[in-house]
């Protein structure tokens, strides 16, 4: 083999080798499935008065060169995004929603973002669904409390809040957080106070009015009897901040029930 | 020699606080004297006999019971000439079980001196000397002088605990399949009515002989978990203190032995599955107070493994727990087949499309029928293009006169595969239970991927068997529970008798059922943070999206199960979405929640 066909062959092996390189840090770099995106959280306002409901408009974008595929549009539903709060003078904590992380979907889910687009979700808080610790030792327990929200809502006293979001890497250490957005809560006067009382009184009205449905059966006295306190609620403070969310947690719910109605099934 | 309360003036303060009065014709006679415990001398009690005057005591009867290791302190009351120094020398009848030191923190022999000093009243006492019980035996020391011995000697036995076990009082015992072994307690109810405390176990110290009245110190140690030594499920690696369920036990508890020699306590276990335990015994508290916990074992000061002979332990108890599991699946499937016949056949020139108005109104679901033949008595099968709830268009203009005819339309839906070529929307076909296969009444992980989290699903519920049929859930969270026919509801929030139910169903809600939809849900649960009551699982979503080794109706059956643990998708592993799972197994971040739960 002469000279030049030589230097053309080693040529040829370091491009070879270069581009199996980039391949590979490619490969790499794309395991990860939110590799590469950032995520955005927007409260749809910043002032809220206590037990009015928090929405969040939450973007998911590609800011890279190439495309990046997802295994599902992310939400909170299906536990892809998770939303932190920090309290004023705390550090950020899990906030969870009624039914956030149970959707396990399947199938032909994946979502491909090319470069420069973006996905939208949304959010809410309101009521937190938070576990038990009284069973547990001290270290347990305090674990759980730094890391998660242990109040029956997602803000329970005002102040000034941050709100972070995080959409899920699929492993560890991938995920991605939003930079925070601020709003401020602060104490209820009037209409909204006498909400936020039956609120503190009974949280779960909290979940009825986020959720649209009741916690428990649908149909139970229970779940009966906590509608007819919203209706009531709403028709003696019609001019409240929170009446609009009360409003669609009963529309809701009767839509649920006209559902559920229908539940036996279809005859030939 | 007898004792009284009353003092002595002569002798000295050893003589008071004795309250010893020697009788006249005892008076030359040297004599071997007990210090109270009051002064500092340390024993495990036990049989206070008078001690022998002339014929030693025998091991079944010791005039004193020294635990290995403890120290008791003896005098030597000495009669003569005022100014005389007398020099006992101390022995023992069998080497070893003894030593004996002139100082309490001194160096201990074989033999001693002891010099008492004869005072202007013809009497002295010795400064104290002290007897440790060197090991396990029974030995008699003596004093003598070489012109005289003191009347009385001292038969001590010196004892040990020698054995320590776990005895079941109202829950089985049995051996701990999981890492590290020893024995296992389930301390949860056996049943929702179950009123007896399950939690409690015999905890029994024996001594190395067989003799009442002694006491023996217990502690119980917070032993390390073995399964881990890192977070989440274990943060502080091999020392203990981990168990997760709120309990204290940093008392030390005495109690004296029976006639066999046999001491006994009740150790009441928390309800925490993992949580575990060793309890040790000894006869100095001191000594418990000193050991330490390394991984599952106890050691001492000296760094030695227990049982030594200065304490004893028992074997490790684990605590495992039980989930009832509550089984049905829906009845036959209904609703996939719909018949009825042909109001009007209307042909659209412009689409080129045939618009039938049917009899029948079909479901509220915009993709179920889109692709599936309508199958036209006399006309033939013609893919449906579009739908409303009271009309289908088919491409094409249709001849045949469809007007009046019967029709019969068939969801594509064939969840067990069965239907080949003639699809049945699997009318009158009966979904059955979930996969059990990884959450079986087994101790083996591959089989039982709660087995990690130390925790075993049972099936001792009666379910319905067969519940209604929904063809698709109404919703979901709350929603569910109506299509639930949970027996056991009312034990779902028992602490001490975990209750879940499980459902074969057929499919989720429309916009998710894989009729047209990308996205399809395999199962769901109505909550997932301790306060959920049941999981489905979807046989038809199953068969839409397909099955491979980390996505199965068994997968997704112990995913679903997994939430009502509180486990989430970003723990991984086998909580992991199902598109994303590479893992059968709980991940430490699950197993934690898992442990962590007060009730599923």
């Amino acid at each position: 083999m002469n000279m030049s066909k030589m230097k053309r062959s080693i040529l040829a092996l370091m491009v070879l080798s270069s581009l199996s390189a980039a391949a590979v840090a490619a490969a790499a770099e794309s395991s990860v499935p939110a590799a590469g995106l950032s995520v955005e959280v927007r409260p749809v306002r910043q002032d809220y008065v206590l037990g009015e409901m928090v929405k969040l408009f939450i973007r998911i974008t590609n800011p890279s060169g190439r495309a990046v595929t997802l295994p599902a549009a992310p939400s909170v539903a299906n536990g892809g995004l998770r939303v932190l709060v920090a309290a004023p003078g705390e550090g950020f904590k899990r906030y969870e929603g009624p039914g956030w992380g149970l959707q396990d979907v399947a199938g032909r889910t994946a979502v491909e973002l090319a470069p420069g687009q973006s996905l939208e979700a949304q959010a809410t808080i309101l009521y937190n669904h938070h576990q038990e610790t009284g069973h547990l030792a001290e270290p347990y327990a305090a674990r759980i409390a730094r890391e998660n929200l242990t109040t029956d809502f997602g803000f329970a006293k005002p102040g000034t809040y941050r709100i972070q979001v995080v959409l899920a890497g699929g492993e560890p250490g991938a995920d991605i957080a939003s930079v925070p957005a601020e709003i401020r809560v602060t104490a209820p006067a009037g209409a909204d106070l006498e909400i936020w009382k039956a609120l503190a009184q009974d949280p779960e009205l909290a979940y009825f009015i986020q959720a649209g449905i009741p916690k428990g059966d649908p149909r139970s006295s229970k779940a009966t009897q906590q509608a007819q306190t919203l209706l009531g609620l709403l028709q003696a403070h019609p001019e409240s901040r929170q009446a609009v969310d009360i409003q669609s947690g009963i529309a809701r719910y009767n839509s649920a029930l006209q559902k559920l109605k229908a539940l036996s099934p279809r005859s030939e | 020699m007898k004792r009284r309360g009353s003092l002595h003036l002569a002798g000295g303060l050893l003589i008071a606080i004795l309250g010893l009065v020697a009788s006249p014709a005892a008076a030359a006679q040297p004599t071997i004297v007990r210090l109270p415990a009051g002064e500092g001398v340390q024993d495990c009690g036990g049989a206070a006999a008078s001690a022998s005057t002339v014929a030693a005591a025998d091991a079944a009867s010791p005039d004193y019971i020294f635990c290995r290791g403890a120290v008791g302190g003896f005098a030597i009351q000495g009669f003569g000439s005022p100014g005389e120094v007398q020099t006992f020398t101390v022995t023992q009848t069998v080497a070893g079980v003894l030593s004996f030191s002139n100082y309490r923190d001194g160096l201990y022999t074989e033999t001693i001196d002891v010099t008492v000093i004869i005072l202007a009243d013809g009497s002295g006492v010795s400064d104290p000397f002290y007897v440790k019980g060197e090991s396990l035996g029974f030995s008699v020391f003596s004093a003598c002088s070489p012109s005289r011995c003191a009347i009385n000697q001292f038969g001590i036995l010196v004892a040990n605990v020698a054995a320590m076990e776990f005895q079941a009082i109202n829950s089985p015992l049995d051996t701990n399949p999981n890492a590290a072994g020893g024995l296992r307690i389930f301390p949860d109810k056996t049943s929702a009515g179950d009123t007896v405390d399950r939690r409690q176990v015999l905890v029994t110290a024996t001594l190395s002989s067989p003799q009442p009245n002694v006491t023996v110190y217990f502690k119980a140690f917070d032993m390390d978990d073995p399964s881990s030594d890192v977070g989440p499920v274990d943060s502080n690696g091999v020392v203990g203190r981990d168990n997760r369920g709120l309990q204290n036990l940093d008392g030390v508890v005495s109690v004296q032995t029976d006639a066999n020699g046999v001491a006994r306590v009740i150790l009441t276990v928390t309800m925490q599955p993992g949580d575990n335990y060793r309890i040790a015994a000894a006869c100095m508290p001191d000594y418990l107070n000193s050991l330490l916990v390394m991984g599952t074992d106890l050691v001492n000061a000296a760094g030695s493994t227990l049982p030594t002979d200065d304490a004893n332990t028992t074997p490790l108890l684990t605590v495992w727990r039980r989930v009832h599991i509550e089984v049905d699946s829906m009845g036959a499937v209904a609703g996939n087949r719909i018949t009825g016949t042909i109001t009007r056949a209307q042909y659209k020139k412009r689409d080129n499309q045939t618009v039938f108005t049917l009899s029948a109104t079909l479901p509220d679901d915009a993709t179920r029928f889109l692709g599936v033949p309508i199958a036209i008595a006399g006309v033939g099968s013609l893919p449906i293009v579009a739908y409303t709830r009271q009309t289908v268009t088919v491409a094409g203009a249709v001849g045949g006169s469809p007007t009046g005819k019967a029709f019969t339309l068939v969801d594509d839906d064939d969840f067990n595969l069965d239907d080949g070529a003639n699809p049945d929307g699997d009318q009158g076909e009966d979904p059955p239970a979930p996969d059990l296969s990884l959450i079986q009444n087994s101790d083996d992980p591959a089989s039982n991927v709660f087995a990690p989290a130390y925790v075993r699903p049972v099936y001792d519920l009666p379910g319905e068997g067969a519940v209604s049929f929904v063809l698709n859930e109404p919703g979901y969270g709350s929603m569910l529970l109506p299509t639930y026919n949970f027996n056991a509801i009312g034990s779902e929030a028992d602490s001490n008798f975990w209750t879940i139910y499980l459902i074969g169903a057929y499919q989720p809600a429309i916009a998710e059922d894989g009729d047209g939809e990308n996205n399809v849900f395999l199962g769901i649960v109505d909550s997932r943070l301790g306060d959920g009551q049941g999981a489905n699982v979807f046989f038809e979503s199953l068969k839409e999206v397909g099955t491979g080794p980390f996505i199965s109706n068994a997968a997704t059956t112990a995913h679903e199960v997994g939430h009502l643990f509180t486990g989430d998708h970003t723990d991984l592993g086998l909580m992991s979405q199902s598109g994303s799972r590479i893992s059968l197994s709980f991940s430490d971040v699950t197993l934690d929640r898992i442990r962590s739960l007060v009730h599923p």
